[in-house]
This record gives C-alpha cells, structure tokens and sequence, in this order.
C-alpha cells in the first residue's frame, strides 16, 4: 500500500474528526476515534505531531486488506484545498 | 462456517480430538479444561454459551471451536501486564491472534485500560474474550489455561497466534444493538473502573448522585461514539453509600459518553442487524453473558453466532455487551 507522506492534509483532517467519509476497518474506528479525543483535549502543534506519526505508523504496518485499503482513500481524499 | 468441529462435547470427547492432534479453541468450566490433556489447545473458564440449540448454561460440557483446516502454524503465548506490550509484534503477518483473559485480574484490567496504547495497536487481527465462572453461588476464579504446557493461569493472558495463508483476508467485527440516546453527555475526568465524579453536559456532579436521581436503568451500557463505532461501557454497582459506580470495562478520560437508548426484542434486533453477514465466512463469535442474562438469551437461537457468553469481549480492546465475530474469506 502506498502510504501518503506525513505533511498530507488528510491526516490532520483525521486527527481533527473532520473526514466526511466513514471508516470501515475497527481498529482504524478505535486508534482514530481515540486520537480525536487526545486532541481535542490538548489542540497543540506537538500533539498534532504525534498523532499524525501513530496513524500514519498504523497504516504503515497494517496489513493490506480492502478495509485498510478504503480507509486509507478516506484520508488520502482531502486534497490540500480543503 | 469455517471450522470442523464447533459445539458442545464432553470431556472425554475433546480429550480424544485433542489426542488426535486437532488444534483447538475451549470455553468451559474450569474443572473440566483441568482434566484436559495436554495439546494444541488454549482455553478460558466460562458457563455459559450460545449454541446451535439456543442460551444455555453447563458445567458438564466445553465449547470448542477448531481452527480452519488451512491455518499454516500455531504459537501458544503466555504474556503478563508487562509482556503484553509485544502481543501485537508476536502475532503473523497473515492471520490472527485469539486472546483469553482471566476476569477481573490485573492483566485483564490492565489490558481494558491500555489496550489502545500497546505498541503497534491494531496492525494485527486481536480479539478474544474475558473468562469468568458461574454468577449462582459463590464467586470463583476465572482461569485461562495453556493446553501446550498444561498450564492454568488466575493472571496471565493467553494468546493463539494464528498463521493463515497471505492470500486469506481476515476481519474482526461487533455487532452492538446499543448506540448513544438522545440524552446527556458524560465526560469522566480520568480513566477507570470507579467512578466518583463526572461532568454532566459540562457540569461536574456525582456520578451516582445523577444515576439515583433519574433512576437510570444501569442494564443500558454507556456508550461512546468512536469514528462510527458505538463501544459500550456496562455497570456493574452502584454504590450510594460510598458514592462510588463500579464498572466492567473502564471509561476513558475526556471520551463522550451517552447512556444507551433501550433495545426492544434483542433476539429480533439481532436477527435484523445480522441478516447479511456471510455465514460461510464466520470462524468465531463470542457474545457477553450480560446480553446473555439481561436479553433472556437461554433457550433463545442467535443463529450462527455460537460460542461462549463472556465476561468481556475483545475486539483489538476490551468491550462489554457486544457480539465480537470474525470473519475469513
């Protein structure tokens, strides 16, 4: 799978709860929904940061599944001007 | 269904199919699994269970589901709280990983409240199922057992790291009939199993105080809303005098929470909910023995969704009344 860079937009929309598309694998509804909890309770630069770098690691070692697959278009499909 | 044998055998029966080398997933009383002999096989202690004949309770017979005849190798893992850390590097690239913790023990508490936490969360198919004993009469000890090494264990997790072939696709799903109502959102200033205090729509308040006064129903979970997926939190007491509720899975610092909105008929809600889950996919199901208890579910079918009704669900963390099932195509 091709993972995008860490400076795509998608995954600070992730972090931030913004997406309008839906999850289908578990794990990425429960590793997100928990990371949205942690920023939103501390909304910094450095936990920004630190959350992209755990979602993106997940997807980085998840296994190629058509879930992960779509997941992954979820996020991918924010362009920067959004 | 994905497997040769599943259902409810005597002792003597799955001490043969373990003879035969047949690789196995037990549930059963702990007196039973004790005598068991030594193979490829984990277990947990448990009574209870959803079988092809409906809910039922049984101290003289074990659950056992044996793994597809297509899984490539198995690796039995004992891990404590610290251990636990590296379940998700031990698992296979291609497969699963089947976990049984024993109820109420410090492992099992600690992988409720760090599940999420663990280095590579989520990267591998985890689920499993908290292991408990009857709820009639005195309390005992929930065991899991390690048929490799004819081991039981009060505090230790154990894990059936499955290798299947790469080109099989693994899923691990819930089926949950509770999602949030329409009423107050909860916040919890920490992460716990106790709860003292909570915010109520923003306003800090007892939490037992607030469940007495509108006399909640606390057979309805609380329920939070992750990305979609409504994961439940069910209680367990509430203790007026010491102001503190007790609850079987912890509620996580700054997660919303909502009480669950009432389910009418469970059994034909799941019916409904259920209906376009492929069969031939389903490998494993476990269902929480509160469903089991609070929905009537003895004597009552739940379809393909055999297995045992826990004290705790898993599906990459801990859940309460929940179905967790797996799926492989």
């Amino acid at each position: 799978m091709r993972i995008p860079s860490q400076e795509h937009p998608g995954w600070m929309k992730a972090i931030r709860g913004d997406l309008t598309g839906r999850f289908e694998y578990l794990a990425t509804k429960i590793m997100v929904g928990r990371l949205n909890v942690l920023y939103r309770l501390n909304p910094s630069e450095d936990t920004a940061r630190r959350c992209i770098s755990e979602i993106r690691e997940f997807f980085v070692n998840c296994p190629d599944l058509p879930k992960v697959r779509h997941d992954l278009v979820v996020i991918e499909g924010v362009s920067s001007a959004d | 269904m994905l497997t040769n044998i599943d259902g409810l055998f005597s002792k003597d029966v799955v001490s043969q199919l373990i003879g035969e080398g047949r690789r196995l997933l037990l549930s059963g009383e702990a007196s039973l699994l004790r005598e068991l002999p030594k193979g490829s096989w984990i277990g947990g202690s448990i009574p209870y269970f959803l079988t092809a004949q409906g809910g039922l309770k049984t101290q003289d017979k074990i659950f056992v589901r044996e793994l597809p005849s297509f899984t490539q190798s198995v690796k039995v893992q004992v891990y404590d709280k610290k251990t636990l850390e590296g379940v998700y590097h031990d698992a296979p690239r291609s497969g699963f990983s089947f976990m049984i913790l024993p109820g109420f023990s410090e492992v099992h508490s600690f992988f409720a409240l760090r599940a999420p936490e663990l280095s590579a969360f989520g990267t591998r198919p985890l689920l499993g199922w908290v292991s408990g004993f009857s709820l009639e009469g005195e309390a005992t000890e929930a065991l899991v057992f390690d048929g490799t090494t004819g081991s039981a264990f009060t505090n230790r997790a154990v894990v059936c790291h499955v290798e299947l072939p790469v080109h099989k696709v693994v899923d691990i799903n819930i089926v949950n009939l509770f999602e949030q109502g329409d009423g107050d959102v909860i916040v919890f200033p920490e992460d716990g199993f106790q709860i003292t205090w909570a915010e109520i729509n923003g306003e800090r308040c007892r939490f037992s105080d607030y469940l007495l006064a509108r006399r909640v129903d606390t057979k309805l979970p609380l329920v939070s809303d992750l990305q979609g997926a409504s994961l439940n939190t069910s209680f367990k007491q509430v203790d007026a005098s010491k102001g503190v509720v007790s609850l079987f899975a912890p509620v996580y610092q700054g997660f919303e929470y909502r009480l669950a909105r009432p389910v009418g008929d469970y059994v034909a809600e799941f019916e409904k909910r259920v209906a376009d889950i492929n069969g031939d996919e389903l490998f494993f199901s476990c269902n929480c023995v509160l469903n089991y208890l609070y929905a009537g579910l003895e004597g009552r079918k739940t379809g393909l969704f055999r297995g045992p009704a826990t004290f705790g669900e898993i599906a990459y963390q801990l859940l309460n009344q929940t179905l967790v099932y797996l799926t492989i195509s």
